[in-house]
């Protein structure tokens, strides 16, 4: 039985989970949602449901039975959880646009993707004269669509904004978000006898969303994937997953009094690779029963990043004692670079920087008051959360909202930092606290590097014996007893002299 | 048949990668860790002692398909459409009890069903479901679509409709009838029977002409990356379009038979020697696919004409 400890280069193995929670009426209720497709790009490996007592009926759909609809009925009384898992592998294919057509398409099957309807607004004026302006008379089929392309994608903004997701309004306005810019292309290019068509589904990334995105498939021999949002003109990525090709892929309920549903999305590691080889190998081994992938998805997520800690905290251990700078805590670094898996790098060291910042600026006003150390901890975390409240208001722009809409953790992180600042800040005096503010930056950002290495979190979940590995370095550093890097510079004084 | 052996599949294939193809399950292995999908493994065996726990392996499995793993042309494959552990029930109708079943497999695994008449392995699959497309021109079992891919590129294809004659196998040695598919539209041509030009399928009557096979373009997709898999120059790729799961991916060849020409009434050498003419090397599944359809569009709009 081998393993091989480098995952094989992966084109983007998913499992995708799409999860729909019902509280019924007790009558009778219908959800509907798109399923993942095979498509040029796209295979589905494997895939399972299960329909909490509801009948589930997949059916085609589409002008070219291009998609697949799932339909669950039954009757609910209270609650009922619906799940539908798809195992995808998803290629990364980049697209020739044809210089002469080979493949002749008959004019009415081709007809849905070229007449105009309420959302693609194709025999709106202002899109045809907009059509008619950007492109010349004479071009050919192809390069009408990298001109058109070329607008949607750079001349008009993206925004995230959900008022941004209308065609007309988007090419007027010149902003639009994915849903906009979509829609707009797709007018552009049916006004200028381009067949082509919206397509919904999910860019891929661990954890969960009920976000959908937006791009377009363009007729040119062949059906050609247009992201006009991330600028990518014949370019399938391996973390585009298409739900519905010509549409949205609504998720939609009906006889129900309430319903949520969330996608969740898991990298692949165990492909099915080793799935097939366990089983052509005579029985099944206790390794793969007892592996974490046995744990249910969202706990894989979580533990995923919990492997990761004991990695941080050996680097924290060398840092210290290897190295020789001095963080806030020993944990505290670890704990803020798992923060900034959340905000990304240059967003979290930039709000660490405000909120030390704050922290100083603070603290020295309320020096005078002379308060009692607990209250005074909380007058400075209550000012930064409403700087930061303020922030996001105001800021508005994509990068500030992101950061701070990630949730609790990364702001509970910092504010432990700030505590461990206005401490600092008393006793040790601005400079000092200052200086440990900054190692603390500088040893998370290594941490940060290191538990974002997609390698090292794949390692780590699939043979969790590695941690053994960490335990024995970190045993070997607690008795090192040789000098620090930086007892070399601070005491260069005594080596110098004679 | 001499050129296609001396210049093609001895210069193409190197020898010691045919065990990749011949060996289902490698093939399957391979297929994964590229991203392919074939029918789901649902286990295998390899040893007789191995067959005191079949009952146990089958139970789960309302239906399924038991094949050698290194059969040819279709030999030896056992189907079963329901059973009740006791009872295992074929489509057409027969029923054999679980004795019957391990008899089978036994026979399997003693080479009887194998290329060369070596000890072999046994391998149980999901069923694949016939795609409603096939369903007027196929009466039993179910049709593939052979796609010979050179040097990564797809160039001829056909469809191998089973018939009653071929009691539900895709054989053409057996009384199925091959359809040839224009390459680059995915629209079948005229079919042949035992080397005689059929319009309509012997059992349902329909005609088997002029019919666009759906997910064309998945389905090149598919033949154009199993080049990948194997690195052999000069592979006939077998696919079969499962009703709910799309294009499957069922076994390859490393020495895909010529009737393929018949099928499609024209010669492969044009097409191969098109090929040889690009420079394909560092090109992707997709480059590659459409690099095929601008050098082979004005060959087989030449035979439109004539």
């Amino acid at each position: 039985m081998e393993y091989s400890f480098f995952p094989e280069k992966r084109m983007g193995f998913w499992t995708v989970s799409l999860t729909v929670t019902l509280r019924g009426t007790g009558q009778t209720a219908k959800v509907e949602a798109y399923l993942p497709n095979f498509t040029q790009d796209q295979a589905i490996l494997d895939e399972k449901s299960a329909s909490g007592g509801l009948r589930l009926f997949i059916r085609e759909s589409g002008p070219e039975k291009e998609n697949r609809l799932a339909v669950w009925s039954g009757r609910v009384q209270d609650t009922v959880r619906l799940s539908h898992t798809a195992t995808v592998a998803l290629d990364d294919e980049t697209y020739i646009l044809p210089k002469i057509i080979t493949r002749e398409r008959s004019a009415e099957s081709l007809e849905p993707w070229l007449r105009p309807s309420g959302t693609v607004p194709a025999d709106a004026r202002r899109i045809r004269d907009a059509a008619r302006e950007l492109t010349g008379p004479a071009d050919d089929p192809v390069t009408q669509v990298k001109k058109l392309f070329r607008f949607v994608s750079v001349e008009v903004e993206t925004s995230g904004s959900l008022q941004d997701s209308d065609a007309l309004l988007t090419l007027q306005r010149k902003r639009g978000n994915a849903h906009g810019k979509a829609h707009l292309f797709a007018s552009l290019l049916r006004a200028a006898g381009i067949p082509a068509r919206v397509a919904g589904g999910i860019l891929l990334k661990e954890g969960t969303t009920d976000k959908f995105h937006f791009w377009n498939e363009v007729y040119l021999n062949g059906w050609i994937p247009a992201d006009a949002t991330r600028d990518l003109l014949g370019r399938a990525t391996p973390d585009m997953l298409v739900l519905r090709r010509g549409g949205v892929p609504r998720v939609t309920a009906g006889g129900v009094r309430a319903f949520s549903y969330e996608y969740r999305v898991v990298r692949e590691l165990q492909t099915v690779v080793e799935q097939t080889r366990a089983l052509s190998a005579a029985g099944e081994s206790w390794v793969n029963r007892y592996s974490p992938f046995a744990l249910p998805l969202d706990l894989q997520l979580v533990f995923r990043v919990l492997l990761l800690i004991p990695m941080g905290c050996l680097i924290v251990a060398v840092l210290r004692n290897m190295v020789g700078i001095n963080t806030f805590g020993t944990f505290m670094p670890v704990l803020v670079a798992l923060a900034f898996l959340q905000t990304t790098l240059v967003w979290g060291l930039l709000f660490l920087a405000v909120i030390i910042g704050l922290g100083v600026g603070a603290r020295k006003v309320l020096d005078k008051m002379y308060l009692l150390r607990v209250p005074r901890l909380g007058v400075i975390v209550t000012f930064v959360i409403l700087v930061l409240l303020a922030l996001t208001i105001v800021g508005g722009t994509r990068g500030i909202q992101r950061a701070v809409a990630v949730g609790f953790f990364p702001i509970i992180v910092m504010t432990m930092m700030i505590e461990r600042l206005v401490v600092t800040l008393a006793e040790e005096g601005t400079r000092n606290a200052l200086v440990i503010s900054g190692y603390t930056a500088v040893a998370a950002s290594v941490c940060y590097l290191a538990l974002s290495s997609e390698f090292l979190q794949d390692l780590f979940f699939l043979f969790p014996e590695f941690l053994l590995a960490v335990m024995a370095l970190l045993l070997l550093i607690g008795r090192y007893t040789g000098y620090r890097l930086t007892e070399y510079f601070r005491f260069k004084a005594f080596l110098s002299s004679p | 048949m001499n050129r296609r052996n001396a210049l093609y599949t001895l210069a193409m294939n190197p020898r010691e990668r045919y065990p990749l193809v011949d060996d289902k399950l490698k093939t399957k292995e391979l297929a994964a860790r590229f991203a392919i999908p074939t029918p789901k493994l649902l286990g295998s065996a390899t040893y007789h002692h191995e067959l005191k726990h079949l009952g146990e392996l089958l139970a789960p499995h309302p239906e399924f398909v038991i094949k050698p793993v290194h059969g040819a042309m279709g030999n030896g494959v056992l189907v079963v459409d329901s059973h009740d552990d006791r009872r295992f029930r074929k489509p057409s109708g027969a029923v054999m009890s679980l004795q019957d079943v391990r008899h089978y497999v036994s026979g399997i695994i003693s080479g009887l069903y194998s290329l060369g008449g070596q000890v072999d392995a046994a391998m149980v699959e999901t069923r694949l479901h016939v795609h409603p497309f096939f369903s007027p021109i196929c009466a039993l079992g179910v049709p593939d679509i052979r796609v010979i891919v050179y040097k990564g590129v797809p160039v001829m294809s056909m469809t191998r409709l089973p018939t009653k004659e071929s009691d539900g196998r895709a054989n053409l040695h057996q009384g199925a009838i091959a359809a040839g598919i224009h390459i680059l539209t995915g629209v079948t041509r005229r079919a042949v029977h035992r080397n005689k030009v059929v319009q309509v399928h012997p059992d349902t009557g329909h005609t088997v002409e002029g019919l666009q096979i759906p997910h064309w373009d998945a389905i090149l997709r598919m033949a154009a990356k199993a080049h990948d898999m194997t690195a052999l120059g000069y592979i006939g790729v077998d696919i079969v379009l499962d009703r709910d799961l799309g294009p499957q991916l069922l076994e390859l060849n490393a020495r895909p038979g010529l009737s393929i020409q018949v099928a499609n009434g024209a010669g492969l050498w044009w097409r191969l020697d098109a090929v040889d003419r690009l420079g394909l090397s560092g090109a992707t599944p997709g480059e590659r696919i459409e690099m095929g359809q601008r050098a082979l569009a004005p060959l087989l709009a030449k035979a439109v004409k004539s």
